[in-house]
């Protein structure tokens, strides 16, 4: 595993969509922004503000217009495309609103897919950590399963354990919790919450309140820019209730302010 | 110690993908298996096709030089009824560089009223066949027995063409009897021959095999002989030019030239025909298949699309996409290649039965013999091949944009809302099928091709079978329409005979019209001064014309009309000038029309020039009878009157000389139809399979507007139904044009390079649609009885 300090470091990041000749769609502003390692970050913004843009910008996903971003102090602005789909698989963890696994392999084998194709380990132990993986969501019963047979929550589980195959350095969240009641919402939180215990980076866009809260460092978009940033303090697990609605409420108040 | 583990996770790493890929394709299988069998089955029987033509044609190639080889056949055949002086032949082609070897073959003719086949009740009297006895020859052109070794009869016993076999139902141990009158002789049947040279029937000479004791009696008591001068040479390749210095030396020639590549050819044409067609359905059923299979990978993709840019998005490689979609068609392609390639091996015996009979069951070299393998594997590369290519579209799909394409799943998205409150529930279904047309184009445009498609497979073979069967057809062979033919070939006196016998048709009362054509011999002149033998036939060419394929027929002494061989061996085209001798002065003729042509060699040329008696090869009169009278009762009549001249029945004529092949053909139009049938069937279970799925949404909403099941599964059935019909419309259009083409590619081989279509219009244009139509509602029977009570509630949990 890597050592540097710092997972992710973008500066002047800025990304333009062409819509026609001479007419383009500027979506991020010349952002920096730096997250450390073992940091919990949620992005937080308006409809259009830019945050999904901001997260495949830094994952290497989209090309960037210009800036650049560092991960683990590679520049991923100057990666060609198997490079960074190899990054992706190997220290990248995603978890998207819908996961969209492959209709042809069972619940089990959607998740040690990625494993396999990583070949960082033998088969026996891709197999071990996704066992392990599942038994820590709480999905081994669905092992066998047809990805129909499962429910949105099971399936948001599952979407967890593909992440975490590969023991990434960061999992990236676009608005992970998007299709699912708050029950099932929280459940996943405190998944995500084990896995940055564990020490996992992981940066979430969301447009929950109560998701952002669970994280430590919140970041505000607006128009294309992170115009404000909160730092929330560690988590405390021990279902202190009362503290957690301060915390929300606290958020909520900050996110009033900011216009949102 | 970390750097060696991950080698072997690597190593690993193929094997292991390997058997997720057979998972995916484990489910895969039991998800689509409609759309998986109908491909299966068309890349099956493309294979199996392509594999048996592949077969085929080898074992012709084989099975021809074998015999050719074995027979050791004449490069260069000049045939010759009449006095022969021998010792001026042999001493010529003694002196002849080009000549390896030669011979001079006496043949007795004998008339067909006098030969009785077996237990066939009639005389070979109606026959078109010349009939010829001969003894084996010695030093080359055999006639073989069924080990391909040259037949030696005992004394008694007789070789009697294969061709009769069949035509005559014969079997060995059968008789066969010659009677004149004043002499007669019965033989036994050793076996049956195969005479390279006269095998085919579409050559109207054939050869019977005796001891040459019995041939001696059969010389000495019957008096017509004729002579076949055969020619082996050092360099086949130059028969041409050995044929135009024979001519030159003035030798005897009262009768065609023929050479070894014409019966190369006329061999070949029943099976390379038969061949060709099982070669072309294969390829159309490839390109079906093709067209599927593109047809379900971009659907597939489509219906993928987020799923393909979520795996791009976490980071698998292109490749290992492609793979996942990939497996399944190499699955496809490889199965249906080894069931197509076996499937070929069970039935390449009964396929080759005519090859093997007629030219003999010899084994092809191991190279050859690995063509229908490769025929399977090709078809298994090309279904491989164009996933490939489809597939490279998972290229083009970003996984940024297929994350942003909308939370909500496609399909739900796109059913419409129906405003359809008024007319009449028929009218209703009407409308909702209408507009279903617009709003899918792509699948009812692939349907719609390939049940045209469907439609030409099945009415090409059968458009080329009436016209093959049809009394027209004689007019794309090189002879003038006509009911009656009668040939007289030359010998002392005929010219006399000839006359008489031109004045007794035109004053009988049953003849509506006749036509004298003379065949002689004229010596063309070429651009150099070369001078070079050529055979036209003489006479009025406006009472019974000919099919030209361009001009029309010769007018006045200054035309003349070539056959389409003819013409390209001159080297000539319509309104070029041709300069002959005619009565020792030279004189400049206009090439007025050009035909096709299959008699002698399908070298011909026609004019109407003045002929002198000496130069004369053979004698024809063609008549028409009066409405009313029965043709084959005339044929009897004069047959008996002008002995021995041979009168012809011309329907009768192609039944002889085709009627094994058309035989051959109606097996392959069966097929056709039965193939075109399938494939109508397996697309319509795969297009409703595919429409039903994507519309499982908006039947539910239909249902629950109040549609009922039965309203609802007659849309589905009226859709499939009016594709068919304009697919039916187009199949139709596309066989009458470029099946006719393709057709005539056939033909040329044949020396007939243009053949209309003689088109049966209850059949090709009602029957052959009717079956169609109702393989395909049967069909659509089935498959929309799928269409139950599935409720909106579960549609939109799916
Ligand atoms: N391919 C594209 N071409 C042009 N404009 C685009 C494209 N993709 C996104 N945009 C625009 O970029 C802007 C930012 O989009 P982005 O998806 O990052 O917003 P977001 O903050 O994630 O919004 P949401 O909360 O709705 O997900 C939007 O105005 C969007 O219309
Ligand atoms: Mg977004």
């Amino acid at each position: 595993m890597n050592t540097t300090t710092t997972v992710i470091e973008a500066q002047q990041l800025t990304k333009n969509y062409v819509l026609g000749k001479n007419n383009e769609l500027p979506v991020l502003k010349a952002v920096d922004l730096k997250i450390e390692r073992g940091e919990f970050v949620s992005v937080m913004g308006a409809s259009g503000s830019g945050k999904s843009t901001l997260l495949y910008n830094v994952c290497g996903m989209d090309r960037m217009t210009s800036g650049s971003v560092l991960f683990n102090g590679v520049d991923l602005s100057r990666l060609p495309e198997p490079a960074l789909a190899r990054i992706r698989l190997t220290n990248m963890g995603f978890i998207f609103q819908q996961i969209h696994l492959l209709k042809n392999l069972s619940i089990f084998d959607n998740i040690v897919l990625s494993g396999y194709l990583c070949g960082n380990r033998t088969r026996r132990e891709v197999e071990r950590r996704a066992a392990e993986l599942m038994e820590q969501t709480g999905i081994t019963e669905i092992a066998g399963n047809d990805i129909t047979q499962a429910s949105g929550g099971q399936l948001q589980r599952v979407g967890i354990c593909r992440a975490l195959i590969n023991t990434p350095d960061i999992i990236f969240g676009d608005e992970p919790t998007g299709a699912l009641n708050s029950k099932a919402s929280g459940e996943i939180m405190d998944l995500l919450g084990g896995v940055h215990r564990e020490g996992t980076t992981v940066m979430l866009v969301t447009h929950d309140v109560k998701v952002a809260s669970r994280t430590e460092r919140v970041l505000f978009m607006m128009d294309g820019r992170i115009v404000a940033e909160k730092r929330l303090g560690p988590w405390s697990e021990d279902g202190n209730g009362p503290a957690h609605k301060a915390r929300e409420a606290e958020l909520a108040q900050w996110l009033i302010e900011l216009g949102f | 110690m970390i750097a060696d583990r991950k080698g072997s996770a690597h190593a690993e790493g193929g094997t292991t993908m390997m058997a997720i890929l057979f998972r995916i394709l484990r489910r895969d299988a039991t998800r689509n298996r409609i759309v998986n069998l109908v491909i299966l089955a068309l890349v099956g029987m493309s294979a199996f096709l392509l594999a048996s033509g592949g077969a085929l044609i080898v074992q012709l190639a084989t099975s021809l030089d074998a015999l050719f080889e074995r027979a050791m056949v004449p490069h260069l055949v000049q045939m010759h009824a009449g006095e022969l002086d021998r010792t001026r032949v042999e001493t010529w082609a003694a002196g002849q560089p080009l000549v390896d070897e030669y011979q001079i073959v006496e043949m007795v003719s004998v008339d067909g009223s006098h030969l009785v086949l077996g237990e066939w009740p009639t005389t070979e009297d109606h026959g078109v066949m010349d009939i010829s006895f001969v003894a084996q020859n010695e030093r080359f052109d055999f006639l073989l027995d069924g080990d391909n070794r040259p037949m030696l009869p005992a004394p008694g016993e007789i070789g009697v063409p294969l061709y009769y076999r069949e035509a005559r139902n014969l079997a060995v141990g059968d008789r066969v009897r010659i009677d004149t009158g004043s002499f007669s002789r019965e033989f036994r049947i050793a076996e049956f021959v195969r005479d390279a040279m006269m095998n085919p029937s579409i050559i109207h000479s054939k050869r019977f095999l005796v001891n040459p004791l019995d041939y001696a009696a059969l010389r000495s008591n019957l008096p017509d002989t004729e002579y076949l001068i055969e020619f082996r040479l050092t360099d086949a390749s130059r028969s041409g030019e050995l044929a135009t210095a024979y001519t030159e030396a003035g030798l005897p020639d009262r009768g065609p030239s023929v050479d070894h590549r014409i019966f190369r050819v006329f061999n070949a044409l029943t099976d390379g025909m038969v061949a060709a067609v099982v070669v072309v359905l294969s390829l159309l059923l490839m390109l079906i298949a093709v067209l599927c299979l593109r047809f379900t990978i971009v659907s597939t993709i489509e219906e993928d699309y987020r799923q393909i840019g979520v795996m791009k998005a976490i980071g698998m490689g292109r490749r290992t996409i492609q793979r996942v979609y990939l497996i399944k068609y190499v699955a496809l392609g490889g199965v249906a290649a080894l069931g197509g390639y076996l499937a070929s091996l069970a039935a390449g015996p009964a396929l080759t039965a005519n090859i093997t009979a007629f030219l003999g069951s010899a084994e092809p070299p191991l190279l050859l013999r690995t063509v229908p393998m490769i025929a399977a594997l090709i078809v298994c590369a090309m279904v491989v091949g164009s996933a490939v290519l489809v597939l490279r579209r998972v290229h083009r799909i970003s996984a940024v944009e297929a994350l942003r394409s909308g939370a909500v799943d496609g399909r739900l998205r796109r059913i419409g809302v129906l405003p359809l409150r008024t007319g009449r529930r028929a009218g209703v279904n009407l409308v909702l099928g209408v507009r279903d047309v617009t709003q899918r184009p792509r699948l009812y445009a692939l349907v719609v091709g390939i049940f045209a498609l469907c439609a030409a497979i099945i009415l090409v073979p059968f458009h080329f079978h009436s016209t093959m069967n049809d009394p027209s057809l004689i007019a794309y062979m090189g002879i003038g329409r006509s009911d009656i033919r009668i040939d007289l070939r030359q010998t002392d006196l005929v010219g006399r005979r000839f006359d008489e016998m031109v004045a007794t048709v035109a004053g009988d009362p049953q003849i509506a019209r006749s036509s004298p054509l003379v065949t002689a011999r004229f010596t063309l002149v070429g651009d150099d001064g070369t001078r070079e033998s050529i055979a036209i036939e003489t006479g009025d060419f406006s009472l019974f014309p000919l099919e030209f394929v361009m001009g029309e027929a010769p007018r006045g002494e200054y035309q003349i009309a070539l056959s389409v061989l003819k013409a390209s061996d001159l080297d000539r085209g319509l309104g070029d000038s041709l300069m002959l001798l005619v009565d020792g002065e030279e004189r400049t003729t206009t090439v007025s029309g050009i035909y096709q042509d299959v008699t002698n060699g399908g070298r011909t040329a026609k004019a109407p020039l003045p002929v002198d008696d000496e130069s004369v090869l053979w004698y024809s009169l063609i008549a028409d009878v009066q409405p009313g009278v029965d043709v084959a009762h005339k044929t009897t009549e004069y047959s008996r009157l002008f002995h021995p001249a041979r009168v012809t029945d011309l329907n009768g004529y192609i039944e002889e000389t085709l009627g094994q092949t058309i035989t051959q053909l109606a097996g392959v139009v069966a097929a056709a139809i039965g193939i075109g049938l399938v494939v109508a069937i397996l697309i319509t279970a795969l297009f409703l399979k595919m429409v039903l799925i994507k519309d499982t949404a908006r039947i539910a909403i239909m249902k629950s507007v109040g549609f009922s099941l039965q309203h609802i599964r007659l849309q589905y059935q009226s859709i499939a139904l009016a594709l068919l019909l304009i697919g039916v419309v187009a199949g139709t259009v596309l066989s009458n044009t470029l099946g006719e083409r393709a057709v005539g590619l056939l033909w040329s081989f044949m020396g007939a390079a243009q053949i209309r279509f003689v088109i049966r219009p209850l059949h090709a244009y009602l029957l052959l649609p009717l079956l169609l139509a109702a393989a395909v509602g049967v069909t659509t029977l089935f498959s929309v009885s799928r269409i139950r009570n599935t409720s909106i509630a579960t549609t939109i949990v799916e």
